[in-house]
């Protein structure tokens, strides 16, 4: 029981995190904010076959954390193929600065993996979004 | 009426998170306690039994959540440098299976799509900093 209540707090923890996010993006979107965005990131994006707006969601999840990055793919009503070349992406490279903090202090040379991860990502979303 | 539209989108998507999360987080909760001064041996082909311990803490609990156990493994005087940064980097790419996979299904990404190419390059990125020659990193 102990642990289930844990369970719900942990959810209603993170539920507090991703709506503001959602809420932003989702506005952001709507008064057409976004757009600038998306047009400088257009053609980056296109290099993983992702719209230019989806650049916030790689921001968010790379610089914050999934939550973020999920909140903001539900504000921008993504489709399920872009969802999953940005799950993807994602999963591969993500929470960059927190998760970063823990491979530094398993020894401090292993910080060179945290770009690595983010360089990996790129690569894995350019070579098979093509069949996503 | 983009009231309908916030509202809608903010239900489905806590609701879906909710499916996800508190069944996650509660056996997480369940698991974690069950896991304190585990010994694995069965990778003693490849790993110690500590490397394997941090390897399967990452796997499971992820980075965040498992680093107390990932951090305290790697660190003992046992683990060489090289199967240390070998498993940070498999789990640099790999972790947290079961959590930050199942968000995004939730969220409507392919399931096969999303794991197996992640499998594949951290598997590929462990033997390559496990097996390849080149300077041993220093330890700490």
């Amino acid at each position: 029981m102990d642990k289930i209540k844990a369970g719900v707090k942990g959810y209603l923890e993170l539920l507090l995190f991703l709506l503001p996010v959602y809420t932003l993006v989702f506005f952001l979107q709507r008064w057409g904010v976004l757009e600038g965005l998306a047009a400088k990131a257009e053609p980056f994006m296109g290099f993983v076959g992702l719209p230019g707006e989806a650049a916030l969601v790689i921001i968010l999840g790379n610089f914050v954390n999934l939550y973020a990055a999920l909140g903001a793919v539900a504000g921008l009503g993504l489709s399920s193929r872009e969802v999953t070349i940005l799950a993807l992406m994602l999963l591969l490279s993500h929470n960059q600065i927190l998760e970063g903090a823990v491979i530094l202090r398993v020894r401090r040379g292993f910080l060179a993996l945290a770009p690595l991860r983010f360089v990996v990502s790129v690569l894995a979303a350019h070579v098979l979004h093509p069949y996503l | 009426m983009w009231m309908k539209e916030y509202i809608e989108g903010l239900l489905s998507f806590s609701l879906r998170m909710a499916v996800v999360l508190i069944p996650l987080l509660t056996l997480l909760e369940v698991a974690k306690e069950r896991w304190e001064g585990r010994r694995w041996r069965g990778f003693s082909w490849v790993l110690s039994p500590e490397g394997t311990v941090a390897l399967l803490a990452g796997l499971i609990f992820g980075i965040l959540y498992g680093a107390g156990v990932i951090i305290a493994s790697l660190r003992q005087e046992r683990v060489k440098g090289r199967e240390a940064l070998a498993v940070v980097g498999f789990l640099s790419l790999f972790h947290a299976v079961f959590e930050d996979t199942l968000l995004f299904v939730a969220a409507g990404a392919d399931p096969l799509a999303i794991t197996v190419p992640r499998l594949i390059l951290a598997a590929a990125l462990f033997v390559l900093l496990m097996y390849l020659p080149g300077r041993p990193t220093s330890s700490s």
